[in-house]
């Protein structure tokens, strides 16, 4: 599984490298790696880019096989992997392409705070938060529901919040899909996926998962920053989650439900995990159906978790969560499959869009932005690790024309947990953290050791790269004051 | 003799190396082997008996399944199986009678929280009369 990889990469500028078409059998397209030399090594040191061409082998991929410069080893596609499929020509839809984690991703709201006015609050605010959001293994939150309450989540997703007054209704704006998919099934997900769900939606989960309070601590893009709202020495927090275990569960309903297909469609797979339908399909648009409504669960989960946000705040601070002008700047899956409009060679095609640890970046003037955004881009939000930065992208021009609108997600893994657990022996993670100004708290020391910022990549090293090929270009770059860990 | 269980380090996952005689064995070790993972349950009811029925089209599938099963009684239903006894075990399916018994969340030491069950190269493979099995698991 951790074996390097030998396989033919040619460079063919900085920020580019190419699987050639003909390196494996079946592949349709080549493979594309969007890294740098500082990266490249690392990224040989898994067997990512075999998955880069495994992918390469899909029914109906259109353009070529993509991973973003944060590509480490997943389940049949890496993580960064993007792939389009042409469901007019056969094209497939992959539960391997969007991930166990459906919906995984990260939303940022601001505050009109500054950093340096919180500091000698900002332990006790992230304990206050410590103790209200719900973080960590197995743990359930406040809001439990029967599986028809789960119904609604799964049709309406951050829109149900909203319309619960858990939330405002501004926020869906700036949400990506106005925090809900249409085309949800709750029927197509499973009695077992909604056991899993029902007392997740609220709750940060584990593993990498955190809520974090930031500071904005440089301005790249100023215009672009005070688009956003973003303004140097601002308190700003940043929520990574996804769609908890009902996300899971639905990804593993979907392969064991196709796994016998391709051999019926006539399709050999490199890799079962890579297990696949016709997007046209009844099987292909029973997985969209059941992928939607998980990924409905996860936007509502991260509203959910932003409205404990707000309401703590405020009784904090003693002052409303619009008075502290807590707006949300954006909202990002980066484990999806959507349909979308995108133009290859010149012409307008609907392509079923796989992004596996990757972000949508949509540049200027795209319909699907919001108003205030639509002259700038969309929002990125790149979590890093919690020693060092998080970064704001915006979409660029770059991104729609080679990456079907795309860019990378975070860091990635470099240690294994357990590797990282070992290394933090003797050592206080805690204190080393606390010894550079953040405060990080988990449910236990080892939880903690796995997510030292030792265990992963420099996100800053991932964002150069995108920001090198012209894929999006840094706004900001955020330091990490203080962080729950899931 | 009695098979083997080994916990493999993986960057961002864990995996279980599981060893046999018998896929009988094979399969309660793989088992044995995901609640080592987990870590320890305490606050345990008292033990009921229950039965497992699976069908699927290979052995790997099945092991799936099973381990898929494994975590759902201890995800959501908050359970383990103290004792398994196959009473039927083929590629096409299973029957598991399992000794069961509920614990309490919040009085275990729940280490790592499985995800998933992948099919990441998920082959029951033999060699000179031993079935070797790798599973990887989303944490």
């Amino acid at each position: 599984m951790t074996s390097a990889w030998h396989g033919p990469l040619e460079q063919l500028d900085p920020w580019r490298y190419r699987i050639p078409i003909g390196y494996k059998d079946g592949m349709r397209v080549p493979g594309r790696i969007y890294a740098s030399p500082e990266l490249i090594g690392q990224i040989k040191q898994d067997q990512a880019p075999e998955q880069v061409a495994n992918v390469a082998t899909l029914p109906g991929i259109v353009g070529e096989s993509l991973a973003m410069p944060d590509i480490h080893w997943g389940y049949g596609f890496c993580i960064g992997g993007v792939a389009a499929t042409d469901p007019e020509s056969g094209g497939v839809v992959s539960p391997g392409g969007v991930g166990y984690d459906i919906n995984c991703g990260v939303r940022l709201l601001r505050t009109n705070l500054q950093a340096k006015d919180v500091d000698k609050h900002k332990e006790k605010l992230i304990r206050e938060l410590f103790a209200t959001v719900p973080a960590g293994v197995g743990k359930g939150g406040k809001y439990r529901f029967k599986v028809a309450g789960i119904r609604d989540i799964l049709e309406g997703g951050a829109r149900w919040a909203v319309g619960e007054g858990l939330g405002w209704p501004s926020d869906l704006d700036y949400c990506e899909a106005g925090g809900a998919l249409d085309g949800a099934d709750p029927d197509a997900v499973s009695q077992r996926a909604c056991e899993r769900g029902n007392d997740q939606c609220g709750t940060l989960g584990s593993g990498n998962h955190f809520l974090e309070l930031q500071e904005v601590q440089e301005i790249i893009d100023p215009h672009t920053a005070e688009v956003f709202g973003l303004d140097r020495g601002q308190l700003v927090v940043m929520i990574h989650s996804g769609s908890r275990g009902l996300g899971y569960q639905v990804c593993d309903d979907a392969i064991r439900a196709l796994r016998d297909l391709p051999a019926r469609h006539g399709i050999t797979l490199p890799d079962r995990q890579l297990v696949c339908a016709p997007v046209n399909s009844p099987e292909g648009q029973r997985y969209l159906a059941a992928m939607r409504a998980a990924a409905n669960f996860a936007w509502a989960n991260r509203q959910l978790l932003m409205h404990q946000v707000r309401e703590l705040f405020a009784g904090f601070f003693s002052r409303s969560a619009e008075d502290l002008g807590m707006e949300l700047i954006y909202d990002v899956a980066h484990n999806i499959a959507k349909i979308e409009q995108h133009t290859v060679d010149g012409r307008t095609m609907t392509l079923c869009v796989h992004r596996k640890g990757a972000t949508r970046a949509f540049a200027a003037g795209h319909p699907e932005l919001p108003t205030r955004y639509k002259s700038v881009g969309q929002p990125v939000i790149i979590p890093g690790d919690m020693g060092r930065a998080s970064y704001v992208l915006v979409g660029a021009e770059g991104a729609m024309r080679e990456t079907f609108g795309s860019a990378c997600h975070g860091a990635g893994r470099v240690m294994s947990r357990s590797a990282a657990v070992r290394s933090a022996k003797g050592r206080s993670i805690a204190r080393e953290l606390a010894d550079q100004g953040v405060i990080a708290l988990a449910r236990d020391r080892e939880g903690l050791a796995e997510e030292q910022p030792q265990a992963y990549k420099d996100v800053s090293l991932v964002v150069k790269a995108v920001a090198g090929a012209g894929l999006a270009k840094i706004v900001a770059r955020n330091r990490p004051l203080a962080v729950i860990k899931g | 003799m009695r098979g083997n269980i080994e916990v493999i380090e993986h960057t961002a996952d864990v995996a279980l190396r599981v060893q046999s005689q018998s896929m009988l064995e094979l399969f309660e070790l793989v088992a044995r082997g995901f609640y080592q993972i987990v870590g320890r349950v305490e606050g345990r009811d008292s033990p009921r008996q229950e039965v497992v029925e699976l069908a699927a089209s290979s052995y790997e599938d099945l092991l799936h399944d099973w381990l898929a099963e494994v975590h759902y009684w201890l995800d959501v239903r908050q359970t383990v199986f103290d004792e398994i006894s196959f009473t039927a075990l083929h590629e096409r399916g299973l029957i598991a009678e399992v000794t069961a018994c509920r614990f309490d969340p919040k009085r275990s030491r729940i280490r790592t929280e499985i995800k998933a069950v992948t099919y990441h190269n998920l082959e029951i493979r033999q060699e000179d009369g031993l079935l070797t099995v790798t599973v990887v698991f989303d944490v």
